[in-house]
């Protein structure tokens, strides 16, 4: 399944900072996990401490179809 | 318990009869599909209902004119006026509709058949093994074929005709003119032979047409058991050549043919309501005139005619619950849909959406007319899924979590001994905790006897999602603060709890609020005049008594209670019970809406009855809200996840505080300001006031969020239980205001 599934995230490069480092987020692999499977995406993430953005869009759209269907699985 | 028992699920299967057929099919001696040949001819499609008639009906061009006709007077119109005139239909179907006359692949077969008479018996068993492919000898005696039904007056040589060309398209030899035949005789050149020869010498068989000698059968007058009608005769003949066909093949004659000879059906048909149906009265005039007429009855005519059928259905369970109607079938496919569910190893489970939003509620079992209960079934599935870890996780997460806050952080349990104790349940304490608090100190000055508190919840929710352990732990938990208490009667306010303790705690005294508020007086005057309408909790199905209680309590405080269609035992879920509201908030809404009925305001005992009302826009009283509110409300909104859980945590803190007169530590609670959209967002998320919190104060607390450099807005995400949470906030003087929120279950790697 990891295979198949590709998210990324279209964001003004700068437009997010990392609050704690106080550096731009930058796109990044993030790596999403349920019930034992790994999914690979790319999001914006601080290159400085890791911290991640996963947006709305995802959360309540293909991360939610996906976990729904891993459940029924 | 890990798996569905096959039998038991057989059984089950058996209670729901959506499948028997009509009665009118079932007194057919051929069972036509009466009720598929109406529904066609209603739509118009008589080539549609000339098949279904052939598809049964061997020579359809002879029983057209000439069948008996008994399904008419088991048809169920006949109940309330006169049965459907099937005959005319049939008649009509076939004249005005035309055959698709298609012939199946026929493979020929070796072994031949005799068969000895050539009336209607006759013929219909050489046309039926002609059909089969074996080649087939009709001896008759005398010149003619036909038999008896040369007397009747419909039978014409024409039609014989007709029905000989049938017998033309296969194998079939005509030995007419043979005179009397020795059948031991006619055995000797054939492998199977059949007696039909009507009265003339009375042959001895089993119920399966079986001569005692091996492939000697003997079927219609031939048998001489007393007066048989033209449709039976045909029916012998094709049931005599189904068990000539098994016994030639050397398989089972007796296997699978239960319902061959008429039966009465179990499938119960009510008469259908609505719009579309006329009204059945007795048929009058030229109508009945042209029914009754030898005349075959024109397109229209037949139309009408056939318009009047009730298309028999059992519809009983889902004409009561949105339930069984959102997922477009009926029980016996329910449970077999559960079955199969449950029996996948690997791929996806389709039902488990279906199984996760039943109520759970017992009203089917109530109004079946078999007493079959889905839901005891959809519970035991549950439990499954939940031992095999094989339950969604998001299903029923967020109940549970609201159960464990019932029982932990705001669990309240006397611990001194007492005569009672007062367990309001935990729902009633999230919607109204004032009225849980006058209650309780109404009960404390007027009982006689010391009163206790338990706050929390009785683990119902635990039971209807499935957890079987978690159920027992929290009985374990009630049992132990009872003992604590000295095992005093409890005392419920809930429908649901008091079920679940008369059930769980047999050994111990259970009362209702309802009934000691009978007995000792309403504790002010109560002097309200108007009309609601009463819905009956589904936790009082098994109790008369608490209904009785209700409907004296109601007319005590003034109340003219307005009875619902589904009332008493056979009342409907609100869309709490078993969790739907959560698990499918879909569902719950069309079950909260199938309990409403239409307009109207309402009275509920069961303050989840009373909430799912109010939160689909209806007027709702909690009777106990009646007698302790000083000005009850039945406008009072729905209160949200976030306040019901406030409102037990405050609760328990005014209770210990100001009733039990202890020290307590009020919580500080965080401001948050949001719009009216994003508390309706909170709701159908799922997301609490408490889950935001935590996200910004751990944010606040490391500065691990992101800032969104044109509006300034911080982003910051944590996961609290099995969720992550994402918070848009803005800070201000005296708290935050919330932009938007959203979760997700899957978790970062490495956080």
């Amino acid at each position: 399944m990891s295979q198949k599934y590709h998210e990324s995230y279209e964001f003004e490069p700068g437009s997010l900072l990392c609050d704690k480092c106080q550096v731009k987020m930058e796109p990044g692999e993030v790596i999403l996990q349920y019930m034992g499977n790994d999914f690979p995406i790319q999001m914006p993430k601080c290159p400085s401490c890791g911290q991640v953005f996963i947006p709305e869009e995802l959360a309540v759209g293909k991360i939610l179809q996906v976990e729904r269907a891993l459940e029924d699985k | 318990m890990h798996e569905v028992n096959q039998e038991e699920l057989r059984e089950l299967e058996k209670l729901c009869t959506q499948e028997q057929p009509p009665s009118s099919t079932a007194a057919c001696p051929l069972h036509v599909d009466c009720r598929g040949i109406c529904q066609a001819l209603a739509e118009g499609s008589f080539d549609k209902a000339r098949t279904i008639y052939e598809k049964t009906v061997p020579y359809p061009e002879l029983l057209t004119k000439i069948c008996e006709a008994p399904c008419q007077g088991y048809c169920v119109c006949s109940q309330e006026g006169d049965g459907i005139f099937l005959r005319k239909l049939e008649e009509a179907a076939f004249l005005h509709g035309s055959s698709k006359g298609s012939r199946s692949f026929l493979r020929k077969k070796t072994k031949t058949a005799g068969i000895i008479g050539g009336g209607i018996c006759g013929l219909t068993a050489a046309l039926e093994l002609g059909k089969k492919g074996y080649g087939i000898t009709l001896y008759e005696r005398l010149e003619h074929l036909g038999g008896n039904l040369k007397e009747h007056p419909e039978f014409t040589d024409q039609l014989l005709e007709q029905m000989v060309q049938r017998l033309k398209g296969y194998e079939i030899t005509l030995a007419a003119g043979c005179g009397k035949v020795d059948p031991e005789e006619i055995k000797q050149k054939h492998d199977a032979v059949l007696i039909a020869w009507g009265g003339q010498e009375i042959k001895r068989a089993d119920e399966y047409y079986r001569c005692e000698d091996p492939g000697m059968f003997a079927a219609g007058d031939a048998l001489g058991s007393g007066e048989r009608t033209w449709v039976q005769a045909m029916a012998d003949g094709k049931y005599a050549a189904i068990s000539m066909d098994r016994y030639l093949q050397g398989v089972s004659v007796e296997a699978g043919r239960e319902h061959e000879q008429p039966f009465e059906t179990t499938l119960c048909v009510d008469r259908p309501v609505g719009t579309g149906h006329k009204e059945r009265e007795r048929l009058e005039g030229e109508k009945l005139r042209r029914l009754e007429s030898p005349d075959c009855l024109t397109v229209s005519e037949a139309m009408e005619e056939a318009g009047r059928c009730w298309n028999c259905q059992c519809t009983r369970c889902t004409d009561a619950c949105a339930f069984m109607r959102h997922y477009k079938s009926y029980p016996r496919k329910y449970l077999r849909t559960v079955y199969n569910n449950l029996s996948i190893a690997m791929g996806t489970r389709h039902a488990n959406g279906m199984i996760n939003a039943c109520s759970l509620c017992g009203q089917c079992s109530n109004v079946c007319p078999f007493g079959l209960d889905l839901g005891q079934v959809i519970q035991k599935a549950r439990e499954i899924m939940v031992s095999k870890e094989k339950m969604p996780q998001s299903a029923f997460d967020f109940a549970l979590e609201d159960m464990e806050f019932s029982n932990h952080e705001c669990y309240l349990a006397s611990k001194e001994r007492c005569q009672y104790v007062y367990f309001p349940g935990c729902q009633l304490s999230a919607s109204t905790p004032e009225i849980v608090k006058d209650s309780y100190q109404d009960l404390c000055q007027r009982m006689d006897g010391t009163v206790g508190l338990i706050l929390g919840c009785c683990g119902i929710m635990a039971k209807w999602a499935g957890e079987s352990k978690r159920y027992e732990k929290t009985l374990e938990k009630l049992r132990d603060s009872m003992e604590g208490m000295g095992n005093p009667v409890v005392i419920t306010a809930c429908p649901t709890c008091y079920d679940t303790f008369t059930r769980e705690f047999p050994d111990r005294k259970v009362l209702g609020i309802w009934e000691i508020l009978e007995r000792i007086g309403l504790p002010k005057k109560v002097e309200k005049t108007e009309d609601r309408v009463l819905h009956d909790a589904c936790g009082a199905r098994l109790h008369p008594k608490i209904r009785e209680s209700i409907r004296g309590l109601a007319k005590a405080a003034g109340i003219r209670v307005e009875e619902q269609k589904y009332s008493g035992e056979q009342t409907g879920c609100c869309g709490y019970g078993g969790l739907t509201q959560f698990s499918n908030p879909e569902v719950g809404a069309e079950i909260t809406c199938q309990a409403l009925e239409g307009e109207g305001s309402l009275l509920t005992y069961c303050i989840n009855c009373r909430d799912r009302f109010a939160k689909a826009g209806a007027d709702s009283l909690h009777i106990l809200e009646v007698i302790y509110d000083s000005q009850p409300d039945g406008s009072r909104p729905w209160p949200s996840y976030s306040l019901r859980r406030k409102n037990r945590f405050r609760l328990q803190e005014e209770i210990r505080r100001e009733i039990w007169k202890e020290e307590v530590e009020s919580m500080d609670e965080t401001k948050l300001y949001y719009p009216l959209e994003l508390e309706e967002q909170l709701e159908k998320r799922l997301i609490l006031e408490s889950d935001i919190c935590q996200v910004i104060a751990q944010a606040e607390r490391e500065q691990n969020r992101i800032r969104d450099k044109d509006s300034g807005v911080f982003i910051a995400h944590k996961k609290v239980g099995h969720v992550t949470y994402w918070v848009y906030y803005r800070e201000r003087e005296d708290g935050y205001e919330i932009i938007k929120t959203y979760a997700h279950r899957m978790q970062i790697k490495g956080e």
